[in-house]
């Protein structure tokens, strides 16, 4: 009797066990943990290429996972994913006849499918429409190198290289550059004011933010011939004195984002430098700041407008702070030729629109001597006759690569 | 009610008291030991307050100190290359008429030497952890305290209550350096009542643990040092340090539960039963202001211990049985930073639902014979233990479309044997030895649909590296010594011990890992305590 008695406790015992994971066999269904997105792709008026065959890309950025779908005739792509707040985009380039390359591409708000919302949502994906710059933005130097002797990271050696991408002479005249609101992208997902109120939809411009920078000329003092280059620094001097890792920033024919009164804290350039003008300032700043993490560059033309009537026509207040310090300048998308969204992490947000940069390149961090540069795209550089023509989707995602030495060390 | 209010009182001063009441029985009280006492008395180990008053023996406290180390390579991802541990402790069994008490309180001090992955205090409190991998010194104190006090009712009703608290700080010195502070205390009521020689107990248990972690950097942190964020079965993100990286972690964990307990003893046979049931929710938050609730555990514990005695003349046969299982279930928790409704320009998270992210389940079960060559009750000759304990896992991680699962079971055989040595009329001393041994086996990762993007990822060489290591073959020896000095007539005693176990690898499975990883590998601890008991 003694030994039934034993025999039933331990019976007991193991039969109560794995009774929760029973319970919570369902919380591990597909149904339980993901949902259906359906995107709608459209093409604007006027255009009259088939959204059948496009690529749809559902991408969270507080994860970073992404998920595709193919747009069936009617040009809805279906996508199962799992819970999280996602955009979707897409894109493709058609040449016109006469040569036009046309660049179609869009992203959507965001799509938050979570267990409290239903299991299957159908948003809409207008495509915009673009064309292929001349001038490109080919290599954007941020992140600075690592100097040994004091074994920190130098980011005094900030630079840009732009690049004349097409068959035709190109201009610097009056072409104006500089870095989108915020300096570093918000993380994890986190909005700035700069989207449409009640959205999260950034709005029909990028904003400037504390300088604006402008090539100087009449309209034809500094020609870019097709496959030249013109390369930007903030402090153009040579920095391999200072720091072995470092680049030669100093030389004769390069640029330099320098003025000597409000950057009077950069180091003054070499001579023989160029120095593009400072047209707009804003705040007590006296560095044209670049972000050594996360900055996104743009380059853009002032439509025909003064500096003046630029500045006032665009100047607009911080949305999200009474102080004036983060005042912009709203620079309509029209006008934006290029520009390159860099993050730190993939679950940052985006600051340029998905016309000017539809997706987005990264670097490993700071201090690491490391640079974002175009891809070559090799037909059309074989079709160029041997002159280098780099990708340009208006997507960083396909058209920038990590590289290391920087191009200027090689 | 004065008299009640003075037991409580005397309740308070437990450490202190020292009654020694049943002079005729100091002879075998120098023979004590707060183990002999608990292996006489099951129901002294019991969460059931009330079990205190089943014990037999006449009033007994200690107070000691004692070093733990432990250091060699053969050592799990999370282990310290060396550890020691500095304490002092002092418990006491005390009776008074109806009334018993038991109280317990302690310091300790630990440094960890090459300490890495490891961003709790305790490894394994938490599985959505921030950890980061670079290793070093790692300093930890805690103090404990505890009470329990049973009171005879009536001749077959018997009640009880318990008090546990906890409260532990760490800091490693090397960056990433994680600041770790918590507290952990546990009530657990209880009654027992008693018809012939069965008992049957019933007791509640309620737990509340909060641990607050925090990641500073002293140095440059430039590209340098990642944090590490784990969601179960290796699965990782990570951030590069900025300004804005939130570093900060509360972990706040609640456990409801109770025990069952039924015994039957007659006094030369005995069979002891303790249930305990725990349902265990943990909520884990960042930011030191929990600004954002990212993961959330449920978890239901069961464990159970048998102990069969028989008890003759010269001879207390003892048959331990222990199970134990553990299920946990994590979540994800949905969040999205939207604008504050009616607020201008102020945002926040907010929750949309949970979803499930990884299980894990682990049973473990123990079959254990001690038998006790007795001189009198309290006083053995000799001990022998032999038994078998078997530990079974079972880890799943998903994240549609991807499926992971990993299973191991692990075995131990083990045997001990201690003699024990008259010195003179009244001292003794004891000489133990044993030998363990491990094998096990199991599945290092099955794979459905596995990601390929995303800042989620799979730490694998933790995962092959900690897998190696819960399955490795394994050999273990240990000896040790015990001195007990009698004091006097009153039955007070020192006692010192000192025990040295040594394990070692023995054989290595092979999933593609560095074969120098374990392969020889030894790990030793060396234990020392002094005590005075009286």
């Amino acid at each position: 009797m003694k030994k039934f008695h034993i025999i039933i406790a331990i019976l007991l015992t193991f039969s109560l066990t794995g009774c929760m994971e029973s319970i919570k066999s369902d919380d591990f269904e597909e149904s339980a943990i993901s949902a259906v997105v359906n995107v709608a792709v459209s093409i604007p008026d006027g255009y009259e290429y088939s959204i059948a065959g496009l690529t749809v890309k559902l991408s969270d950025p507080s994860t970073g996972l992404t998920y595709n779908g193919v747009t069936n005739t009617q040009g809805v792509a279906t996508v199962r994913v799992p819970f999280g707040t996602y955009t979707a985009s897409t894109e493709m380039k058609k040449v016109a006849a006469g040569g036009t390359l046309y660049i179609f591409n869009g992203t959507t708000g965001k799509i938050r499918m979570s267990p409290k919302d239903a299991k299957e949502a159908t948003v809409d994906l207008p495509l915009n429409v673009s064309k292929s710059g001349q001038i490109i933005i080919k290599e954007f130097y941020f992140g600075g190198c690592y100097d040994v002797v004091t074994a920190k990271s130098y980011s005094k050696d900030i630079y840009f290289i732009l690049y004349n991408n097409s068959s035709e002479v190109a201009y610097l005249d009056s072409l104006c550059f500089g870095v989108a609101a915020p300096y570093n992208a918000n993380t994890s997902g986190k909005l700035s004011g700069w989207v449409k109120p009640g959205t999260s939809e950034l709005l029909e411009a990028a904003p400037l933010i504390t300088f604006g920078w402008m090539f100087p000329g009449t309209g034809k003092d500094n020609p870019l011939l097709p496959g030249e280059q013109a390369v930007i620094s903030l402090n153009a001097i040579d920095h391999t004195t200072a720091v072995s890792a470092s680049v030669n920033l100093g030389k004769t024919g390069y640029w330099a984002a320098y003025n000597s009164v409000t950057t009077r804290g950069q180091t003054a350039p070499n001579a023989g430098v160029k120095l593009c003008e400072n047209f707009w300032k804003n705040g007590s700043a006296t560095s044209f700041v670049i972000s050594t993490s996360s900055p996104a560059l743009f380059i853009f033309s002032l439509g025909g407008k003064t500096p003046a009537q630029f500045i006032t026509d665009t100047y607009t207040d911080d949305p999200s702070s009474a102080s004036t310090i983060n005042d912009c300048l709203l620079v309509d998308k029209n006008l934006v030729l290029d520009g390159v969204e860099c993050l730190r992490n993939i679950t940052d947000t985006k600051r340029l629109r998905p016309e000017i940069d539809n997706g987005f390149t990264m670097i490993d961090g700071s201090g690491q001597g490391q640079s974002v540069h175009r891809v070559i795209d090799v037909a059309a550089t074989a079709n160029a006759g041997g002159r280098v023509v780099y990708m340009d989707t208006n997507n960083s995602s396909n058209d920038f690569v990590k590289i290391s030495p920087v191009s200027l060390k090689k | 009610m004065k008299k009640i209010t003075a037991i409580i009182a005397a309740g308070s001063l437990m450490l202190g008291l020292s009654l020694n009441i049943n002079a005729q029985n100091a002879l075998h009280k120098h023979y004590y030991s707060i183990e002999k006492l608990e292996r006489e008395t099951s129901w002294l180990t019991s969460a059931n307050a009330a079990g205190l008053v089943f014990n037999k023996a006449d009033n007994f406290s200690t107070i000691g100190a004692y070093y733990n180390g432990e250091s060699g390579d053969l050592r799990g991802y999370n282990t310290p290359k060396t550890y020691n541990v500095y304490g002092i402790e002092t418990k006491s069994y005390i009776k008074r008429n109806k009334v018993f008490f038991f109280g317990k309180f302690g310091y300790e001090y630990g440094v960890r030497e090459d300490q890495k992955w490891l961003g709790t205090i305790y490894p394994g409190s938490n599985i959505n952890v921030i950890t980061d991998s670079i290793g070093g010194k790692v300093l930890r104190e805690n103090y404990t305290l505890g009470a329990k006090i049973g009171y005879q009712l009536t001749d077959k009703l018997a009640i009880g209550i318990g008090f546990d608290y906890l409260t532990s700080t760490a800091a490693k010195r090397k960056d990433g350096r994680n600041a770790n502070t918590m507290s952990n205390h546990s009530f657990t009521p209880g009654v027992i009542y008693s018809f012939g020689d069965f008992r049957l107990g019933l007791n509640a248990l309620y737990t509340h643990r909060a641990e607050d972690v925090s990641y500073s950097y002293l140095g440059d942190v430039t590209g340098k040092y990642l944090v590490y964020f784990n969601g179960g079965l290796w699965m990782y993100t990570k951030n590069g340090l900025t300004t804005t990286t939130i570093t900060d972690r509360v972990y706040y964990k609640d456990i409801f539960g109770g025990g069952l307990q039924f015994e039957f003893d007659n006094g030369e046979f005995g069979f002891h039963n303790d249930l305990k049931v725990g349902y265990l929710k943990e909520n884990n938050y960042e930011g030191g202001n929990k600004t954002k609730r990212y993961a959330i555990l449920d978890g239901l514990s069961y464990d159970y211990k048998g102990v069969v005695s028989a008890k003759g003349e010269t001879f207390n046969h003892f048959v331990n049985l222990t199970f134990k299982s553990e299920e946990l279930f994590s979540y994800d928790v949905v969040n999205n930073y939207e604008q504050v409704p009616g607020e201008g320009n102020s945002w926040a998270y907010f929750e949309y639902g949970k979803v499930m992210r990884y299980s894990q389940v682990e049973k473990q079960f123990g079959f254990e014979y001690q038998g006790y060559l007795k001189r009198c009750d309290f006083d053995y000759s000799a001990v022998f233990t032999a038994g078998v304990t078997g530990t079974l896992v079972e880890k799943r991680f998903k994240i549609y479309p991807a499926k992971y699962d990993q299973d191991y079971q692990r075995y131990e055989f083990y045997a001990q044997a201690a003699k024990s040595f008259c010195l003179g009329n009244k001292d003794r001393i004891e000489f133990s030895a044993g030998v363990a041994q491990v094998t096990a086996d199991g599945t290092m990762l099955r794979t459905f649909h596995a990601l390929t993007d995303g800042v989620l990822s799979m730490n694998t060489s933790l995962l092959k590296q900690d897998f190696l290591f819960n399955t490795l073959g394994q050999f273990k020896w240990n000896a040790g010594v015990k001195y007990q000095n009698a004091i006097g007539k009153s039955g007070k005693s020192f006692t010192a011990a000192a025990k040295y176990t040594n394990v070692k690898a023995i054989d290595e499975a092979d999933i593609q890992l560095p074969s120098s990883l374990y392969n020889g590998k030894t790990r030793n601890y060396f234990q020392v305590s002094v005590s005075y008991n009286f």
